[in-house]
């Protein structure tokens, strides 16, 4: 979880000045269209509004400057509460005690009867406290907003840098093994190396191009699996014992890139081993709704899990920090190696994840 | 009954020229104060008398039996208690005024405005009148004389004109005449203020007497 701290003080774009200077503008607008009654203001009306803004100013700064930073952003809402209150009290009682007399010894030629008794003083003095008061928490508001997107936008840079970092480790380590079956035909000189290296481009292309994107269609998939089922027979001759079994509702459904063929990789490594006849591999791919599963079974010769050896660890190791990164914890990702059998089934379910977000 | 309405809106019409009006009356219920010197006859310089006589005692006079009072009475009495009905006789043309006596820091004021209409009730002219108040500022001056000097409309006009004064008004009328229309309190600060104001001739009116009582009071 990032700091969002040193973003808010780093990031907070207050200007005191252009604040004011908006606020008491606007204000003194308001004021001389509400003291003039909606008529052409007269000098008289110029000189009271004037007047009532420096009245009203000394409160609504203290509420701004004091009151809010020291209290309401501190979550002491109690002494806030009196705090406004006793400000807006006090400010109004001062200003019904000296605002006309001020204005007599100012202004002593000035008669300024028909604006608001103290009675409307109060309303209007409160009015101006809270609708300020609103006003410097939207702009807050605004701020944190707009610093959180910041820090959003960064984290969500850092998990694409993550995944792209994760996504090149994929790339290299499926072209390692993929070299290993062409190296492996070509040392018995087999005929079909040729079109084992048009099929190894044709996958490579996905691997590189098409799934360098957020998600793919289910069906995108599943055809790499199958043209990387196909490419590893030729790595295996006589090896037939691999069944693909798919249900799958809607072909359309997305899922991330390069997700699943680490773990068929990972069978074809550590599967093939031994006998002929008694190696297999059995994929169940099923989707429907919003649920994703994937299961895959091998014959295991190794005591161990699979993932144990160094390089197959790193594709599962890959695909478990992508699954974090991507679907958070609405996934689930078991493997078990019981009775010569190895097993990696992994589920999502993307409604959940569509609803957390 | 003809006479008395022409006398009236003769009478109407003199005060009304020149002097500031008002709906609402020119004292708040605080500042009124009974002078008992007030009471009595005078006579002005132009000699038309005013007979100057308490309200309260009128009303006492009138409703012996308090238990016989209207409500709608008793509120008016209390109303109006420290008041004087004043009747104005020039040329043997009579009205009758309310007063109300009232004081600003020392100063004393009287609010006026029509009282007896009731003979003029059915008639189409007075059913356009609008009774309103007005105010003179009271001055003793040397044995024993009243100088009675009303507002002047002009004075307000001119604070109007050069924006220097923000109290209600409506205009009326084809002489577009202006009439107050703020609160008592509003006009008495107003007035409050007036007096300590720094504006020249701002008691210079149409409409001064001087009045000299001509007996002891009734």
């Amino acid at each position: 979880m990032l700091d969002l701290n040193p973003y808010l003080r780093k990031l907070n774009n207050h200007s005191p000045l252009l604040f004011n200077t908006v606020l008491w503008f606007c204000s003194f607008i308001i004021l001389l269209f509400i003291f003039s009654k909606g008529q052409k203001p007269i000098k008289i009306d110029y000189i009271y509004t004037i007047s009532f803004l420096i009245s009203v100013a000394i409160p609504v700064l203290i509420n701004l400057y004091i009151i809010i930073p020291k209290l309401l952003k501190k979550e002491k809402y109690l002494l806030f509460t009196i705090a406004f209150i006793a400000n807006l009290f006090l400010f109004t009682q001062l200003h019904n005690w000296l605002f006309e007399a001020f204005l007599d010894k100012l202004f002593p030629n000035y008669f300024f009867m028909s604006y608001f008794s103290n009675t409307r003083h109060i309303i209007i003095f409160s009015i101006f406290l809270i609708s300020t008061t609103l006003l410097k928490l939207s702009e807050d508001w605004f701020y944190f907003n707009q610093n959180e997107n910041k820090v959003l936008k960064s984290q969500n840079e850092l998990i694409q840098i993550q995944l792209s970092s994760l996504r090149s480790q994929i790339n290299p380590h499926f072209l390692f093994n993929s070299l290993n079956v062409i190296y492996a035909l070509a040392i018995q000189k087999k005929d079909n190396i040729k079109d084992a290296v048009v099929q190894l481009s044709d996958i490579l292309r996905y691997v590189i191009y098409d799934s360098n994107t957020e998600r793919v269609t289910l069906k995108d998939e599943i055809t790499l699996l199958k043209n990387y089922i196909e490419f590893q027979k030729f790595r295996v001759q006589g090896f037939n014992n691999v069944n693909l079994k798919t249900t799958i509702e809607n072909e359309n459904f997305k899922i991330y890139p390069m997700l699943l063929l680490p773990l068929i990789e990972n069978s074809f490594k550590h599967g093939i081993k031994g006998s002929l006849d008694e190696t297999f591999i059995n994929i169940t791919i099923t989707q429907k709704d919003d649920s994703f599963s994937f299961k895959i079974e091998n014959n295991s010769l190794e005591d161990n899990n699979n993932n144990t050896n160094e390089t197959s660890g790193v594709g599962l190791e890959n695909i478990k920090r992508n699954l974090e990164i991507i679907y958070s914890n609405n996934y689930t990702f078991i493997t078990d190696n019981t009775n010569n059998i190895y097993t990696a089934k992994l589920t999502i379910n993307t409604q959940q994840q569509s609803h957390e977000a | 009954m003809k006479t008395r309405s022409l006398i009236l809106l003769c009478c109407l019409a003199f005060f009304s020229s020149c002097i500031v009006k008002s709906i609402q009356p020119f004292y708040t219920a605080d500042s009124t104060e009974y002078q008992e010197y007030l009471a009595g006859e005078w006579v002005d310089t132009k000699n038309a008398t005013w007979k100057v006589v308490s309200f309260m005692k009128v009303f006492l006079e009138e409703n012996k039996d308090w238990s016989k009072v209207s409500e709608e009475d008793k509120t008016a009495f209390e109303k109006y208690k420290d008041g004087y009905l004043i009747t104005y006789t020039k040329n043997d043309n009579e009205s009758v005024f309310m007063s109300m006596p009232f004081k600003i820091d020392e100063q004393l004021f009287m609010d006026f405005i029509p009282f007896d209409y009731e003979d003029i009730s059915n008639d189409l002219v007075s059913q356009h009148l609008l009774r309103t108040h007005s105010v003179a500022k009271i001055d003793k001056v040397e044995d024993g004389k009243l100088n009675i000097t009303w507002l002047d409309e002009g004075r307000l006009t001119d604070l109007f004109d050069n924006n220097q004064l923000k109290l209600k008004y409506e205009t009326v009328g084809l002489e577009e005449s202006f009439v107050l229309t703020a609160t008592s309190e509003e006009l008495y600060k107003f007035l409050q203020k007036y007096m300590k104001a720094d504006i020249e001739n701002k008691w210079q009116s149409s409409e001064e007497f001087t009045l000299t009582k001509t007996n002891a009071r009734p």
